[in-house]
């Protein structure tokens, strides 16, 4: 799982910075399981919060060869990684099931904003939402 | 604006598919690179094969 979902997003964005011309734009998938815990799957979560501080971190070098990055950051959306238990729990919480067309049209909003190094939530029935990350503490 | 060329990871199903889908619709080249179609993202030496695109979609996940 480390290997598809934090080394999938670092090889294809190393081959970008080769290969894209100036102008270009990356988006990686995240999930909430990025911003959140999600207690199911310690793992997930990790992988997800990875490619987070990833794209958050490479963002500026990419910004000198003109190449915006983001990452989007889906709640649950009815596709083949969400399993039939899964989609059991969901049910019983009353949580909605977005479409894939509704995740896809938040993909290509953020692909064209100006904007580099965000992490963008999608929810159904909204926007993407740019996720504000608080600042921390500093020495004293 | 529409992007003349694309590549979208995990195009294949899910979410990826359906940017495919979205991206076709209006009229960008799009390359599917999936694991269902022999390609690895987790392998290095499957991204030297890769050429430039407008927008990189990278997506492919596994839960």
């Amino acid at each position: 799982m480390v290997g598809v979902n934090v080394d999938g997003v670092v090889f294809g964005t190393r081959r970008m910075a080769e290969v894209m011309p100036p102008g270009g734009s990356i988006v990686a998938t995240a999930s909430l399981a990025g911003l959140v815990p999600m207690p199911q799957d310690p793992i997930y979560t990790l992988t997800k919060h990875a490619a987070i501080g990833y794209v958050r971190a490479v963002a500026p070098s990419l910004a000198g060869r003109g190449i915006r990055i983001n990452v989007v950051c889906p709640g649950f959306a009815d596709t083949p990684i969400v399993s039939a238990e899964l989609r059991e729990w969901i049910a019983e919480q009353g949580l909605p099931l977005m479409s894939a067309e509704h995740v896809a049209e938040a993909v290509l909003a953020v692909a064209r904003s100006e904007e580099t190094g965000q992490a963008w939530v999608v929810q159904a029935g909204r926007e993407p939402v740019r996720y504000e990350f608080r600042g921390v503490p500093g020495p004293r | 604006m529409s992007f003349r060329s694309a590549l979208v990871t995990g195009g294949a199903s899910g979410i990826g598919a359906a940017v495919v889908r979205a991206l076709e619709a209006e009229s960008t080249d799009v390359r599917v690179l999936d694991l269902a179609t022999g390609f690895d993202v987790s392998d290095p030496e499957h991204w030297e094969t890769v050429e430039c695109a407008d927008f990189a979609f990278l997506n492919a996940g596994v839960g």
